[in-house]
């Protein structure tokens, strides 16, 4: 792992602390937040800041600060969380989520400075051009927002760290007193310079910090001729203002390796003396226990602090060892020992959570489909010779199922990854349309496979946008229809039947079929005579150049949305259902399969070759009697379905294989839905209902209109694997035959 | 990763200037350098005036052969370090290097 790697981890922690944030903020607007809820906001700001020092992102560490500052006020109360302050953190964290992507070179760096002040300004009390109403309006902050009676004051207000001493400490501002300082000691572990890091950016970043380097710790480096150069050797000690939080200080290591030993405590009054400039008065100094003691023994006696001076060295023997000139205080008693593995909390998050390469997941699952294979293989084998029974088959089989289901957890992630997003992307169309927008989000945590994940975000942008733009009403017209001025859009994931239902629901106008029935009839979309069902009606949103729109806005209304939005849909396997209602408001059901690689599919015959219906398109399957399928004006028969006649597709007829049972009521009929509504499907036999595992045709062949990919049977053969609503939709818009998808396969 | 002015083995003193990329890839071949010379006996000046990067791995030799060199005694010194190096020597708390010029 080199040191890009270890940033790209970073970069995850980032998006994963943007993601608590995003949490966060939905329960402060929803007004479901307490004291932990800031300060999980506060703590993610914090981690960011942290990283992005280590890292060098300077611009992304400088705003997370000032945003750190004010949350850091919201946390310990000096400032009550209003709605104003809400809003603007909220704000605060869009700028904040650019200067990741800035910082990940996926945008340009966010102009920030308005938002400082805002923040700045309001870590004074001014939120909204008024002065907010103080917690505390004590003499602590008089003493700190009053006109800078010094200089030391006026430093101070330009200063926040500063400041936050004058609050903690209500001496006079003119005194230069506050905390003693901190005195760091880091002893980067033996292999610190692993995968090409660097601890004395570390050091740097201390020093940025106002830190200053005291001494080195050289007893552990040995002669030249002894001396692994790559192996870190020498440790440092520094002092760094005793009003930085010593929060801030440990941050800066977040990424140090494990085993860098970091000791940080306040110097004593014995040090503060040692250390301080002659001239500045030192109070005595807080010897405060800190927080997380682990009281580890401390390994090799810390080199004595001292005040830099010259030193001699010519004489200075091996090991050599910075001499300490008096008067040279012994080390602090060391209060807080922490080695970055030995923490509690670093050691339970490593036992929860390991970070994996996608490509060995990849592998893995690949490893997996194959075995599954060849275990269908090998049951195949067995059963020709009369052994398919055996109990160790069944176990073989119990096994890997488990297994590939075990695999595939592995690559489940929670619907929130996606769902994060959308908060901004509400904001944002606030912004642009006028309309006021509440976020309702269920089921968030719903699991489903990593590339449906990855896949659905596009999509689900377009039908969020969709639902603020085109569905809500302007508040003036919400409030005129008699409901609340405030939107309301629904975003919720859940499990049904083996897949994942993602809806997008409003409660805004619906859809005026009236209006998009003559749009499509402007557009020659339909037949001005066209005799269409509701449900057919709010399909037509979903055609090429569709849009009711009357202005082309930057958001919407230029129609390349929704026929995109369905084809990335069916291209992860999914169907996406409409219902709505004028007046009340729409709701788009996506329905996604919860994996791709692989499908619980019936396996059936048609002539001499062997098809995969995907089960989650089987509504039932039957051996029809004669009296039940029948022929109107020479098209296509239509079975009766309990009451219903449904169109009767003859899948060896129009796929073009030889040899396929002619005659309905000597076939079997499979009833399937589509997105085109019921259709039945004419094959010869069914062999079996079994897992399989995908194969995609566009990555070992190329992409076929009608085929949703291919698998391996057990008895080595490939099977393909239908593409129901392709199919359906194609036999009933055009009713191409098997020539046309013969020359589909030969093109 | 050294760059020797000059090498004449009949001088006293051994000038090298110090490669402008003192990272961690250049500690090793710094180690043996300064190695030979020591073990060549000669006094050892090193130039680092253009030493543009410099890391704790390359530190940690300098400071290592200055005192295999005082235990020895030969003479080590470190002249004219850039800006670059003479910060990360301050930082690294190693003054000493420069201190003994």
């Amino acid at each position: 792992m080199n040191l890009d790697e270890i940033q790209q981890i970073f970069f995850q922690e980032c998006e994963e602390g943007l993601g608590a944030l995003e949490t966060a903020f939905a329960d402060l607007k929803r007004d479901r937040h307490d004291d932990e809820t800031i300060n999980t906001v506060f703590r993610s700001v914090h981690s960011i800041k942290g990283g992005a020092g280590a890292f060098g992102h300077e611009r992304l560490q400088h705003f997370s600060h000032h945003y750190e500052t004010l949350l850091d006020l919201i946390r310990n109360g000096t400032l009550p969380l209003s709605e104003p302050l809400i809003d603007l953190i909220v704000a605060a964290f869009d700028t904040l989520a650019d200067h990741v992507a800035a910082a990940r070179g996926e945008g340009g760096m966010p102009a920030d400075q308005a938002m400082l002040d805002r923040l700045a300004a309001a870590a004074q009390g001014e939120i909204g051009g008024a002065v907010a109403a103080v917690a505390e309006p004590e003499p602590v902050a008089d003493i700190a927002f009053a006109a800078p009676t010094s200089d030391v004051a006026a430093a101070a207000l330009d200063d926040f760290d500063a400041l936050f001493a004058m609050l903690e400490d209500p001496a006079p501002a003119a005194e230069p007193a506050g905390p003693a300082e901190w005195i760091v000691s880091v002893h980067p572990g033996p292999r610190a310079f692993d995968h090409g890091a660097e601890p004395m950016l570390a050091l740097r970043e201390l020093s940025r910090m106002g830190g200053r380097t005291l001494s080195a710790d050289l007893s552990e480096l040995p002669q030249l001729d002894g001396l692994d150069a790559e192996r870190a050797y020498i440790g440092v000690t520094m002092a760094l203002p005793g009003t930085l939080d010593e929060d801030d200080i440990r941050a800066v290591f977040d990424f140090a390796d494990p085993q860098c030993r970091l000791t940080v405590t306040r110097a004593d009054p014995a040090m503060a003396m040692a250390i301080a400039e002659p001239e500045i008065v030192v109070e005595p100094a807080i010897a405060e226990p800190i927080a997380d003691v682990i009281p580890l023994p401390v390994p090799a006696p810390v080199a004595p602090v001292a005040a830099p001076a010259p030193a001699p060295v010519a004489a200075a023997p091996a090991p050599v060892v910075a001499p300490a000139p008096a008067p040279a205080a012994p080390p602090a008693p060391v209060v807080s020992v922490v080695e970055a593995a030995s923490s509690p909390r670093v050691a339970a998050a490593a036992a929860q959570t390991i970070r994996v390469d996608l490509d060995k997941l990849d592998r893995l699952v690949n490893l997996v489909g194959e075995l599954v294979i060849t275990q269908a293989m090998l049951a195949q084998r067995l059963s020709e010779n009369e052994m398919g029974s055996i109990p160790e088959l069944s176990d073989l089989d119990h096994l890997t199922r488990e297994l590939q289901d075990s695999t595939m957890a592995i690559r489940a992630q929670p619907m929130k990854t996606v769902f994060s997003r959308v908060p901004r992307i509400i904001r944002e169309l606030e912004v642009e349309t006028g309309k006021r927008v509440r976020l309702e989000v269920e089921g968030e945590m719903t699991e489903v496979d990593k590339t449906v994940v990855e896949r659905i975000g596009e999509p689900l942008t377009h039908l969020i946008r969709n639902a603020v733009d085109h569905g809500l009403e302007t508040p003036a017209d919400r409030k005129a229809a008699g409901k609340d001025g405030e939107g309301v859009v629904t975003l919720s994931a859940a499990h049904q039947s083996g897949r994942i239902v993602i809806t997008v629901a409003d409660d805004g106008r619906g859809i005026d079929r009236a209006r998009v029935k003559a749009k499509a009839i402007e557009r020659g979309i339909i037949a001005p005579d066209a005799q269409l069902s509701e449900e057919e009606i709010d399909n037509l949103i979903f055609a090429p150049g569709f849009s009711t729109a009357a202005v082309v806005s930057n958001i919407s209304g230029r129609g390349v949305g929704m026929d995109v939005v369905r084809k990335n849909i069916q291209a992860l396997g999914g169907r996406i259902g409409i219902q709505s209602e004028l007046g009340k408001g729409s709701s788009f059901s996506l329905s996604l399969p919860l994996t791709l690689a692989v499908l619980d599919g019936m396996i059936v015959t048609v002539g001499d070759q062997t098809f995969v219906i995907p089960l989650t398109h089987i509504v039932e399957s039957l051996r029809p009697g004669i009296d039940e399928v029948h022929v109107v004006g020479g098209q296509s028969p239509l079975l009766d379905v309990r009451g219903t006649y449904v169109p009767v597709h003859r899948v060896g007829e129009q796929l073009g294989v030889t040899g396929a049972i002619a005659k309905p009521e000597n076939a079997v009929l499979i009833v399937v839905e589509s997105d085109q509504g019921q259709a039945v499907l004419m094959v010869d036999s069914i062999q079996d209902q079994r897992q399989v595992v995908v194969k995609s045709l566009e990555a070992n062949y190329r992409a076929i209109h009608g085929l949703a990919g291919a698998t391996i049977l057990g008895d080595g053969r490939v099977a393909l694997i239908l593409d129901v609503d392709a199919l359906i939709g194609r036999w009933r818009r055009d009713g191409r035959g098997p020539s046309a998808f013969l020359e589909d396969m030969a093109a | 990763m050294l760059r020797p002015e000059t090498r004449d083995w009949s001088l006293a003193v051994t000038a090298l200037s110090l490669a402008p990329v003192l990272d961690t890839a250049a500690a090793v071949p710094l180690r043996q350098a300064l190695l030979d010379l020591i073990a060549s006996g000669d006094p050892i000046t090193l130039d680092g005036s253009q030493v543009a990067q410099a890391g704790q791995a390359c530190l940690q030799v300098l400071a290592s052969a200055q005192a295999m060199a005082a235990s020895i005694p030969t003479d080590f010194e470190l002249n004219s370090p850039s800006e670059p190096l003479a910060s990360m020597i301050a930082l690294a708390g190693l003054d000493s290097l420069v201190a003994a010029a």
